[in-house]
């Protein structure tokens, strides 16, 4: 049984990545801690993420990408959304393996955050980190209702 | 590209090349690959449609030949021009297939899909005398796959092959999270092929696990050692092997060559078909009984067996656990049992037989925790952890 659902996610990834067990493994942790989770499956442009935000109006969107290519790809889609969503803006979150090199989590984070994302989740405690983040949004989400 | 395939062409024992094709080729780009090349830019694969024919002649010359096949692995769901090219080469052998193409690595719809192979099959039978297709279909997603389903999508696409002109096939099978399981799984494959594909010459070929794979070096090596094991034991006719390095980087040519040296080493080792236990044998009866449910349904649908497949997955009767894609219905999933065996979590609406004597269906679906455990499962039993 399904926890009651108190925010709705939109999953998406980037454009170059065909990976989906990070996302099969997201969207059933995002139902276990009360989000209605949707899934744009893998591969997804940025465009199919904005209209797919402006027709869900998700409260969270989480982008997940484990190619190595998601620090590019992931900032082109943050700055194309923030251009495009007007007044409307959900809590944006990346994270997985965003570069080839662990050691670039940190300077990455940074600059993930100034292009726009609210957070950044990489590196050993990603997952910790993210569920942490969660039962915080979960928490603010029953609060609001 | 020609100095890993001159280095395996020289090893002492049988052994068949690999031209990979690089990811632009594989999206149907064949321009950025010219990109690369002029600004001495490394890809990640051949880019054999880019290449002019004499270049990759050139490249194959003196290693190509009777005593050295080579398959061309593609992973597009749309592969005429690839096909098409091969022709030109004059190389004659490939691999995927209209599901296993589709489904687990693009967001082409499967209808679209359909149609290219039945294409690209036409253009490799009609120019090649030869023509072999290998189906991806016992691979799929890499893991969490009960062999049922992969036994009976490789073989529907090997008959949907046939059915567009090619009567060479090769049918694979991924190693699962049991060998037991596996020695069944692949008897039943035989038993099955002989049945279905008695116009066909095929024959198998088995995969070493395809799946988060162990990051010690000894727990890497035990595990491509199980599968060489498992592979002659099975009497499978080839297999493609794994290296230690799988968890960590790109493996480069000298660590292909260890792996195909320590596969054949293992593999030399053994020198009978294994006959199977009653637990195996009882892994056979059940897989058998479940592929066959699959493929009779599945092949009644209509007499063209692409329309079978895409009629199979719209009802949800083919339905691949834990794949996303549009086509796939998405109501099942795959758990591992306590022997280590997969099995289905949630069958969904795939037609499987009722009196199976294992079948339990679970109250509860696969939780994201449990499924971190599955995916990593053999990764921690080979590197000597537990679960």
């Amino acid at each position: 049984m399904q926890p009651a659902q108190h925010f709705k996610c939109l999953l998406t990834t980037i454009e170059s990545d065909s990976h989906t067990w990070n996302l099969v493994y997201l969207q059933r942790f995002i139902q276990e801690h009360g989000g209605l989770a949707k899934i744009l499956g893998c591969c997804v442009s940025p465009r199919e993420t904005v209209d797919a935000i402006k027709s869900f109006r998700p409260d969270l969107v989480v982008v997940s990408s484990v190619n190595g290519h998601g620090f590019h790809q992931g900032r082109e889609l943050i700055t194309k959304a923030v251009q495009s969503l007007g007044t409307y803006r959900p809590i944006f979150v990346v994270g997985g393996k965003l570069t080839t090199a662990e050691e670039d989590n940190k300077w990455i984070s940074d600059d993930l955050q100034k292009a726009g994302y609210d957070k950044v989740f990489v590196g050993q405690s990603a997952i910790e980190d993210f569920t942490s983040f969660l039962q915080e949004f979960r928490q603010q989400a029953m609060v609001s209702c | 590209m020609r100095l890993g395939l001159s280095a395996v062409a020289k090893l002492e024992f049988p052994v068949i090349g690999t031209l990979t094709l690089d990811s632009y080729t594989r999206v149907g780009d064949y321009r950025t690959p010219q990109v690369c090349l002029d600004k001495g830019e490394k890809l990640n694969g051949y880019p054999i449609v880019t290449h002019s024919v004499t270049a990759t002649r050139n490249m194959l010359e003196g290693l190509f030949g009777p005593n050295f096949p080579v398959q061309v692995r593609h992973g597009t769901a749309l592969p005429q021009n690839v096909f098409r090219r091969l022709v030109e080469i004059g190389l004659d052998a490939s691999e995927g297939g209209p599901v296993s193409y589709c489904l687990p690595y693009s967001k082409i719809p499967l209808s679209k899909a359909i149609q290219a192979w039945a294409e690209s099959c036409h253009i490799l039978g009609d120019g090649s005398e030869c023509a072999h297709i290998e189906s991806f279909g016992g691979c799929l997603l890499g893991q969490l796959c009960p062999p049922s389903i992969l036994i009976a999508i490789a073989l529907l696409e090997c008959l949907f092959f046939h059915q567009h002109g090619v009567h060479s096939v090769s049918i694979s099978y991924a190693q699962g999270t049991s060998l037991m399981q596996d020695r069944g799984a692949i008897a039943a494959l035989r038993e099955l092929a002989g049945q279905y594909l008695s116009d066909l010459d095929w024959h198998v070929v088995l995969y070493t696990y395809m799946g988060v794979f162990p990051s010690s070096f000894e727990g890497a090596t035990s595990l491509i050692q199980d599968s060489a094991q498992l592979g002659k034991e099975t009497a499978c006719e080839r297999m493609i092997v794994k290296t230690p390095q799988e968890a960590r980087q790109i493996p480069s040519v000298d660590d292909n060559i260890y792996s195909l040296r320590l596969a054949s080493t293992t593999a030399n080792n053994i020198h009978s078909i294994r006959i199977l236990s009653s637990q195996e044998a009882a892994y056979r009866d059940e897989i058998f009984l479940e592929a066959q449910t699959l493929i009779d349904e599945v092949l009644s649908l209509n007499a063209d067996i692409g329309k079978c497949l895409l009629l199979a997955f719209n009802k949800g009767l083919l339905d691949i656990p834990y794949c996303l894609h549009m086509d796939n219905a998405g109501r099942t999933s795959a758990y591992i049992d306590p022997d280590g065996a997969l099995r289905w979590a949630r069958s969904g609406s795939v037609p499987l037989p009722p009196n199976l004597r294992y079948l339990r269906r679970r109250q509860n679906d696969v939780s994201s925790s449990e499924l971190l455990n599955l995916l990593n499962y053999v990764a921690n039993k080979y590197d000597g952890m537990t679960c």
